[in-house]
């Protein structure tokens, strides 16, 4: 690694944690002017500061900020330390922008589909997916594993563990 | 009392016995190992079999369950960065950076050995200083049990990675988010915004399981790697070298465990996190733990094994139940129609021997059950990761479905392995937020209860038990700073040589 | 969402009716795994017993029955759940105090109806509360104990904000005006060493959890909270008996019972019922109840609905008394 690449990344590593000490700063503050007021309800009369439900909210978000505070003037007055990873996180897929996306909606499908279709098919859909953007081919791979793995643990989850998965619209043939 | 241990060996020396023990172990060790199948559901789906069995046999079955779920756990933490039991959390630190270097066997069997070593001092406690410990379970009223939380939380600094500030703002955060649903004091609602489920909390597994084993998955897809790479198969094993070394650490780790497991509560993640903390603290180059130390996984499976048999010890001397395990194990007593206490010394004193003969050898059936396990669970480490990560992410789905039978459990393990991800991404380390979630409840409940019992705060400094735990607290968070401090400033030092050069 | 589901299964259910007729289901039944759902996680009081219950049942029925665990926001979300489940008998639940009695008075924003959304089966159980304190408590009386709250304060510990030990202490405290703080644990487990240690002055335990301290000396039972003594407790008094007229007719106590969503066949009923009768005076459950200071109960479906029907309003009493709501 040339002097000069180590030098912009030392200057991105930095931008990057000036960037994050101020956003976290800046959240602390919005939350604890507006979500902890509005998002806890406290009873008229508390005899003693720390019983309120507000207390340790509030002690917590200015802590926060503190330590975001700390962290900015870190980030801007002492020398930039790179993180051991910082290397490896640049070599991102040529296509990341899409596939984060793909993947997004496949973690939906996991999250709204079992309700309709079931756990089970919705399992073996989003596994064949997610086989297929890991770059296998092979149909007996993608078809074997996409449907006999997710059998197999549904059954185990259900027969075995005796925990009910979602059935979908299988329920009423049931 | 010879004749009473020889009436207790010829109680417990049967086939059935035997074979319960073993039984239990062995489920437990899968149960546990399945992320979302926790310990507590392993002992509560057997605990109808024991209505038919004699009353040793049952408890034995469900003890064996208990100790062998609490090892499980660490088998999928250590390969596919999915804690099996909240427990195991910890072991996930330094047991899956192992494991992405191809030593999963090596970390595997460390894990065991540390967990049956932590197992039996553990079950030794328990027969000999029963009696003399269990009355620390009382000793902790709310404003002990503060300070205990208080020296706890003190671990973040150790669990922080690269930077202090980072880790210390994520445990907050995890604090934070631990105080969402209703209120314990008041029963009003914070941050739930009406929404029914929110209001028991965040599910701890969705979360637990979300937080470290999703990121792992998303990463996996946004990266460019080639996908067919098969790792060659592992052969690694724990060289004695570094069984010598971990040794100091996997004892003290166990005592760790037998205090914490002693006081009702606490729980056994509370001391994995904590007896890490310690081994990292004391260690020669602490620069390695969390990249892959295996001493970390010794330390921490030293941990939560050692609360295993010791939270037996409120449960037999006083009849007071520490966690959800041992209050199902005080349920099959008592539908045997034993009272577990200081009654049960006198009245059913050959039981009692019998179950501590059998205890005993639990850690030696876990050792062997632990070794048949690694032998075919390590398998997964050989699996070409294009296929093994769509099925742990049905294994993450499932499991946080199957902890309270609800799709909201799926969302909240998605929005944390989310979350979990940009945290990757931005280096902060994302042990310290679930430590802060797991502590959160038991720091703030307990500060509350003593103002409620008191209204006076000279209640935090009543006992010895305070001034011991603000001591070392205080101690603690000393030492911790000034020696990240340092190891940044050398690090700093470093940076301006090389950058004046 | 909740009305539309309940009435496409409730058509369906219809349709299937139509088609096989009523009678040749309910003779049948049961005709595969029969599911009882208990809205607390495994190993709590409620789950222990609805494993027995299942136990039992399957012996006298035949089938597989088990037990489903939905815990979670004290109890409502797995009532919930089980008021929206299919009315065919395969699903049942397992009631108790906190969800046919106090949730609806504490829980404004309450999903279901305790009355309408349930066909009760059967009340299995009820255990008293039991007014307890420590073996080092100077006080060998509730009368003592009441003129000494009245006079400086003593806190009394429960298992949670809306908990039957809750309540039971709101309902003292309201009936008398003695001054104590409550102070909230997570669960029994963790607020019965508090009292152990001294940490709380008393407690409205439910019996099962006391009965081993009790018998072993490190508590003192003084009082019930029911209106008749305790088979188990034979030497300790009602707190209706004490002669102190704010107590008058004070009755507080833990009841577990089987219900069925509402629309679930008669005969379905009938048949649960009759092999509940047979399952609660088997011997292993009278051991069961025996153990744990429980009093078996049992009757018609239609004098269990009655039972929902007064419990429901007498918690709404003491609820409104004591101010005791979740928004």
């Amino acid at each position: 690694m040339s002097e000069t690449t180590t030098q912009t990344n030392a200057r991105k590593g930095r931008r990057r944690e000036i960037l994050f000490a101020a956003l976290t700063l800046a959240a602390s503050v919005l939350f604890g002017l507006f979500v902890i007021p509005g998002g806890v309800a406290t009873p008229a009369s508390v005899k003693h500061l720390p019983l309120s439900p507000a207390f340790l909210p509030y002690l917590l978000t200015g802590a926060i900020g503190i330590f975001a505070l700390i962290h900015l003037l870190e980030a801007i007055f002492a020398p930039h330390i790179p993180a051991d990873e910082e290397a490896g996180a640049l070599d991102a897929h040529p296509k990341w922008k899409s596939r984060v996306l793909m993947l997004i909606a496949l973690l939906l499908v996991y999250l709204l589909l079992p309700d309709q279709v079931g756990m089970l098919v919705t399992s073996m859909v989003v596994t064949i997916a997610l086989l297929a953007m890991g770059g296998e081919r092979r149909p007996v791979i993608l078809i074997g594993v996409g449907i006999s793995v997710p059998l197999l643990v549904y059954l185990f989850f259900t027969q075995v563990a005796q925990v009910p998965m979602p059935l979908g619209f299988f329920e009423d043939w049931m | 009392m010879f004749e009473n241990i020889a009436t207790g060996f010829e109680l417990f020396f049967t086939l059935g016995n035997i074979l319960a023990i073993t039984a239990g172990v062995c489920l437990g060790v899968v149960v546990g190992a399945i992320p979302g199948l926790t310990a507590t559901m392993a002992v509560a789906l057997a605990l109808p079999f024991t209505f038919n069995l004699d009353p040793v046999t049952g408890i034995l079955l469900l003890v064996g369950v208990y100790k062998g779920g609490v090892f499980g756990g660490s088998i999928t933490a250590i390969l596919i960065r999915a804690p099996g039991t909240p427990a195991a959390a910890c072991t996930v630190l330094d047991g899956y950076p192992l494991a992405q270097k191809g030593q999963a066997g090596k970390a595997l069997n460390m894990a065991l050995y540390a967990s049956c070593i932590a197992d039996f001092l553990s079950n030794l406690s328990l027969i000999f200083f029963a009696s003399l410990i269990a009355g620390l379970a009382l000793a902790f009223g709310p404003p002990e049990y503060f300070w205990l939380i208080c020296f706890s939380l003190t671990v973040v600094i150790s669990i922080s990675g690269s930077s202090l500030t980072k880790g210390l703002i994520s445990g907050l955060l995890g604090l934070l988010t631990s105080t969402i649903g209703l209120d314990l004091v008041y029963g009003t609602q914070r941050f739930t915004y009406g929404n029914f489920n929110l209001m028991g909390g965040v599910s701890y597994i969705p979360l637990l399981i979300g937080l470290f084993a999703l990121p792992e998955v998303i990463d996996f897809y946004v990266r460019k790697v080639a996908p067919f790479t098969v790792k060659a198969a592992d052969r690694s094993r724990v060289t004695l070298a570094e069984f010598k070394g971990s040794l100091l650490s996997i004892i003290r780790g166990s005592f760790i465990g037998v205090i914490i497991g002693t006081i009702p509560g606490a729980g056994a993640t509370a001391a994995a996190f904590l007896s890490y903390g310690e081994a990292r603290r004391t260690a020669k180059s602490p620069e390695t733990f969390g990249k892959g130390n295996v001493e970390g996984v010794a330390a921490s499976e030293a941990g939560n094994n050692g609360v295993a048999g010791a939270t037996l010890i409120p449960l037999l001397a006083l009849g007071i139940p520490g966690d959800v395990v041992t209050a199902v194990i005080l349920g099959a007593f008592m539908l045997q129609g034993l009272t577990p206490g200081p009654l049960m010394f006198q009245d059913n004193i050959t039981i009692i021997y019998a179950i501590f003969i059998g205890i005993m050898l639990s850690s030696i059936v876990l050792l062997g059950s632990g070794k048949l396990a690694i032998r075919y669970f390590a398998r997964i480490a050989d699996i070409p990761r294009h296929i093994l990560l769509p099925i742990v992410l049905m294994f993450c789905v499932f499991g946080s479905y199957a902890v309270q039978s609800q799709m909201f459990d799926v969302g909240v393990m998605l929005a944390f392995g989310v979350l979990g991800f940009i945290m990757m991404k931005i280096n902060m380390a994302a042990a310290p937020f679930l430590m802060g979630f797991i502590l959160g409840p038991l720091f703030e409940d307990n500060l509350r209860r003593s103002f409620l019992i008191s209204e006076d705060i000279l209640i935090f400094f009543r006992s010895p038990i305070c001034w011991i735990f603000i001591t070392i607290t205080v101690f603690s968070l000393f030492v911790g700073i000034r020696r990240e401090l340092r190891a940044t400033r050398a690090k700093r030092d470093a940076i301006r040589a090389s950058g004046a050069s | 969402m909740k009305i539309s589901r309940r009435t496409i299964v409730g058509a369906l259910g219809a349709a299937s009716m139509l088609a096989f007729g009523t009678s040749a289901m309910a003779q049948d039944y049961p005709t595969k795994r029969i599911t009882i759902i208990v809205p607390y996680s495994a190993g709590g009081a409620t789950d222990i017993l609805a494993r027995q219950v299942a136990d039992g049942l399957s012996k006298v029925l035949d089938e597989t029955v088990t037990v489903e665990n939905r815990p979670g926001a004290g109890a409502t979300l797995g009532t919930t759940q089980a008021a929206n489940a299919r009315p065919d008998g395969y699903t049942l639940f397992m009631g108790q105090v906190s969800s046919h009695g106090i949730a609806p008075a504490v829980y404004k924003n309450l999903q279901y109806d305790p009355v309408a959304d349930f066909a009760p089966i059967k009340l299995l159980m009820s255990i008293p509360n039991v007014m307890v304190v420590n073996k080092d408590s100077p006080f060998q009386t509730a009368g003592e104990f009441l003129e000494a709250a009245k006079a400086e304060g003593k806190t009394f510990g429960s298992s949670g904000v809306g908990s039957s030990i809750h309540l039971s202490g709101e309902m003292f405290k309201s009936r008398t005006g003695a001054n104590m703080t409550h102070v909230p644990f997570r669960g029994s487990g963790e607020a019965v060493p508090a009292l152990l240690a001294g940490d709380v002055d008393v407690m409205f335990d439910n019996l099962p959890s006391a009965m081993p301290h009790i018998e072993s000396g490190a508590l003192r039972a003084l009082a019930v909270t029911t209106p008749e003594r305790s088979p188990k407790l034979d030497g300790v008094p009602t707190l209706d008996e004490l002669d102190i007229p704010e107590l008058d007719g004070f009755a507080a106590r833990s009841w577990f019972g089987l219900l069925a969503p509402s629309g679930t066949d008669a005969a379905v009923i009938a048949t649960l019922s009759e092999a509940l009768d047979q399952v609660i005076a088997s011997e292993a459950f009278v051991n069961f109840a025996d153990t744990r200071g429980a009093d078996i109960e049992g009757g018609s479906p239609e004098e269990f609905s009655a039972f929902i029907a007064s419990e429901l309003a007498s918690w709404k009493t003491v609820v409104d008394d004591a101010g005791v709501t979740v928004e």
